[in-house]
């Protein structure tokens, strides 16, 4: 039983990742591959605010999220304004760099060696120590992230997203500050998927840089790729599926050592043939036109 | 001009997307002629350029070439097959330089033999020659026309099909281009088919034969003399 | 000292340059974001290792396989991945997710196969020399000359043959290209091939002088990206110019300061480069309108 609990308290901090990637990818039409390095950043943020300053998870999330969105602007104002793949080029190299930051400066956060002995959130002396408490926090979470996304996408801003996303020089015509809206949008993005890193942070009560490398950032694409993206259920999709299909594999007895390799080698195949065939992924909307 | 033809459309019904532009057009080019196709906006004069050499598929239709048919043939066998085609703007490639420029179709296929062709090219556009060696990205826009056209004549191509290759240039160089378009037909063995939609009078100073369209469809077939005497034109542009 | 830092930039730069030639020539021709280049690069230094180390085969067999390998894995990827979707006429966005999916897909067969582990191919010290007051190991060398032979020959290949011509005319003008009756297809072949050749030799340099492990391609698909952002790809030089700089600037801040700030350095310079001249070194002022919007 705790293991499935397990299991739903990861996928809701995925679904808070997907739903943040989703914003960008395929609301805005925005492909970045630095989504880890925020996941990272709040995780990081989030776990040195409390263990060396002494903060409330819950003050520090919070905290957290908006020095992820400044943190953030380092990224997303230098590079909005590069044409598609030359924006992918930068969010790539900014991914690589924050997890250099991550891993080499040492003396912040002990980079290879990691921060173990994170403490569970505590909310006026409840500790979110169990399995079954820390799945209705995730789920909360989650829950008021869907809640969140759902607001943004059905206003006035999101529609202006879908428009720079199906057309971007009509939108322009329309009067609207592309960048500014872009810069936005990858903001909350940000911030989001630092929720996703506190809430990863408190829950394993360990972190280090290997968490958020490229390949989670790629890990993190997929699971709306796959799902779909440019609606709301597809990143549920996505995650659903990227997250189950492990435990179906576990099944079929693969030894733990190649498990690992083999799901990936999964996932990539999956991306190639959706790409063909289905690029809008199993449940999305969105065709990257 | 004996009378082979080398082109032939049959009913062709034509366009982008949904919408056919062409609505059943026939036609027939005949070997060293020059054919002008002219209309207002939306007659379909460049949806029929393109589809004659495959860039557009026909929806229904048939076009025969050297008494072959090539209907929905891909452009790219279409060039290989002696028809040269000017994209609108008069396309080169700005990082090679001119020589480089003309060289590009020996080097797709070696068999065409050059050196011949060089020597008339820059007979017919002297201009080039201070050019020679630099790189093409200098070139001004009339300039540049000059070498798209040279490029498709290094291919000896035995159809030319020109783009709307007139009202994209300075007025200066509107006239430089059709004398040179004029001499390059009474030198070259070869057809040509070009639209315009506005110069009209210059376009019909040097096609043999001109066709009107209006909405998608042939109005007028004949001479620039029998054009003139019938006020087609006047019916055409005004209603 | 600084001698012995320019030095090893240099050197480092000379790796970089090759695969971030590589990755550039595609890019600049085919417009594919060719993540699965990292593939290439690490497929090729592993097949060397299987068969000179696992295998013990003679070292020049060796290279002429696993460059043989990562030069058909190339082509392949475009055979089967891009052209198809190139003849959809898809967005870039597609043939790039697919290229990541195939390099997940290839990475993880790699690290399934031979283990997650660092392997490293020249235990032990190896032979120093000194030259002008610098000392470089004798692959460091090795790494010099061939950068140096590889480039003067991809740069006559690309400035005077037949072929080269064509392949730069593809990069500059492919709508035009095509319409003249180039076979496209054929010459998209052609660059995947030079371009993973130019990949696979940066990989096997790489596996000699550091050892492999299933990661090191995405290493080198970042220095491709820092170099192409830096250095523009306009030119196929830019990438190479790209490259150099950053093996300098990397070599320079470890010395200066620590390892430690590589990383941040390099985000900073990343920074001013896209905030200043997003179109990279090399490039002309007006491509401005073909990267920014």
């Amino acid at each position: 039983m705790n293991y499935i609990l397990h299991l739903l308290i990861m996928i809701n901090i995925y679904l808070i990742l997907a739903f943040s990637l989703n914003l960008l990818v395929g609301y805005t039409g925005l492909l970045s591959i630095a989504q880890a390095g925020f996941y990272g950043i709040g995780a990081y943020i989030s776990t040195l605010l409390v263990m060396k300053l002494g903060i409330n998870f819950f003050i520090a999330l919070p905290i957290s999220i908006i020095l992820a969105m400044c943190l953030s602007l380092l990224v997303s104002v230098p590079s909005i304004r590069l044409k598609g793949d030359y924006f992918i080029l930068a969010t790539l190299g900014f991914q690589a760099v924050i997890y250099g930051v991550l891993y080499n400066w040492v003396s912040l956060t002990r980079g290879p060696y990691g921060i173990p002995g994170i403490p569970r959130p505590n909310l006026f002396g409840f500790e979110f120590g169990s399995i079954p408490s820390y799945f209705i926090l995730s789920g909360i979470l989650a829950l008021l992230v869907f809640f969140i996304f759902r607001r943004i996408v059905l206003s006035p801003f999101g529609r202006t997203l879908k428009a720079i996303r199906e057309d971007e020089i009509a939108a322009m015509g329309l009067g609207k500050n592309i960048t500014k809206f872009k810069i936005i949008c990858f903001t909350i993005s940000a911030g989001i998927a630092a929720i996703a890193g506190a809430l990863y942070a408190g829950y394993i009560t360990y972190i280090d840089p290997t968490s958020f490398t490229i390949y989670e950032s790629i890990f993190i694409l997929s699971m709306i790729i796959i799902g779909g993206t440019g609606n709301m259920k597809g990143p549920v999709v996505g995650v659903l599926l990227v997250i189950l299909i492990p435990e179906a594999l576990r099944f079929l007895k693969i030894p733990d050592n190649i498990a690992a390799n083999a799901r990936q080698m999964i996932y990539g195949m999956l991306l190639v043939i959706l790409m063909y065939f289905r690029p809008q992924g199993i449940a999305g909307e969105y065709k990257y036109e | 001009m004996n009378n082979q033809k080398i082109l032939t459309g049959k009913n062709i019904v034509a366009g982008y997307n949904k919408k056919m532009v062409l609505q059943g057009v026939s036609f027939e080019i005949y070997q060293r002629e020059t054919v002008a196709l002219i209309g207002p906006n939306g007659a379909g004069k460049s949806t029929l350029i393109k589809t004659v050499f495959g860039i557009l598929k026909p929806q229904s239709g048939e076009i025969f070439f050297k008494d072959e048919d090539i209907t929905g043939r891909k452009p790219y066998k279409n060039s290989r097959n002696g028809m040269g085609y000017f994209i609108q703007g008069g396309e080169i490639f700005s990082n090679l330089t001119i020589m480089e420029n003309l060289f590009i179709p020996q080097y797709i296929d070696k068999k065409l033999g050059i050196e011949k062709l060089l020597t008339e090219i820059f007979a017919l556009f002297p201009e080039m020659k201070k050019f020679k060696n630099k790189r093409a990205g200098v070139l001004s826009g009339g300039e540049r026309q000059m070498l798209a056209l040279s490029i498709l004549l290094m291919k000896k191509p035995l159809l030319l099909l020109l783009d709307e290759p007139i009202s994209k240039l300075a007025p200066l160089w509107k006239d430089k281009f059709i004398e040179r378009l004029k001499e390059l037909i009474a030198n070259w063995n070869l057809s040509v088919i070009f639209w315009a939609e506005q110069d009209i009078p210059k376009a019909l100073a040097v096609a043999d034969r001109v066709y009107v369209m209006k909405l998608g469809k042939m109005e007028f077939c004949g001479t620039p003399e029998e054009l003139k005497q019938s006020k087609k034109l006047e019916e055409i542009y005004l209603k | 000292m600084i001698l012995q830092v320019i030095a090893n930039g240099i050197i480092a730069g000379c790796v970089y340059a090759l695969v971030a030639l590589g990755f550039g020539l595609i890019y600049k021709t085919t417009r594919v974001l060719h993540f699965a280049h990292g593939a290439v690069y690490t497929a090729s230094a592993y097949a060397f290792y299987s068969l000179s180390i696992l295998l013990s085969i003679s070292t020049v067999i060796s290279v002429i396989i696993a460059l043989s390998v990562g030069i058909v894995l190339g082509i392949a990827v475009e055979s089967f991945l891009y052209y198809p979707l190139y003849n959809k006429k898809v967005p870039f966005v597609i043939s790039f997710i697919s290229s990541m999916g195939i390099y997940l897909f290839l990475i993880n067969l790699i690290a399934m196969l031979f283990g997650n582990e660092v392997k490293i191919l020249q235990p032990g010290l190896e032979k120093t020399y000194q030259f002008a007051g610098v000392i470089l190991t004798r692959t460091q060398i090795i790494e010099v000359i061939v950068f140096v032979i590889v480039f003067f020959g991809f740069y006559i290949f690309m400035k005077k043959s037949g072929l080269g011509r064509l392949i730069r005319a593809l990069s500059n003008n492919p709508e035009l290209a095509t319409v003249l009756g180039m076979n496209v297809r054929k010459t998209r072949i052609l660059v995947f091939g030079l371009g993973s050749l130019l990949a696979s030799i940066s990989g096997l340099l790489v596996a000699l002088d550091i050892g492999i492990d299933p990661n090191i391609g995405f290493s080198a698909i970042f220095v491709c990206a820092v170099a192409v952002i830096i250095g523009g790809v306009d030119l196929f030089e830019g990438a190479v110019l790209g490259a150099f700089l950053l093996g300098l600037i990397q070599n320079i801040i470890i010395w200066k300061l620590s390892a430690r700030w590589q990383e941040a350095i390099t985000f900073g310079i990343l920074i001013i480069f896209l905030l200043l001249r997003p179109q990279g070194i090399l490039s002309y002022k007006k491509r401005m309108e073909e990267i920014s919007q």
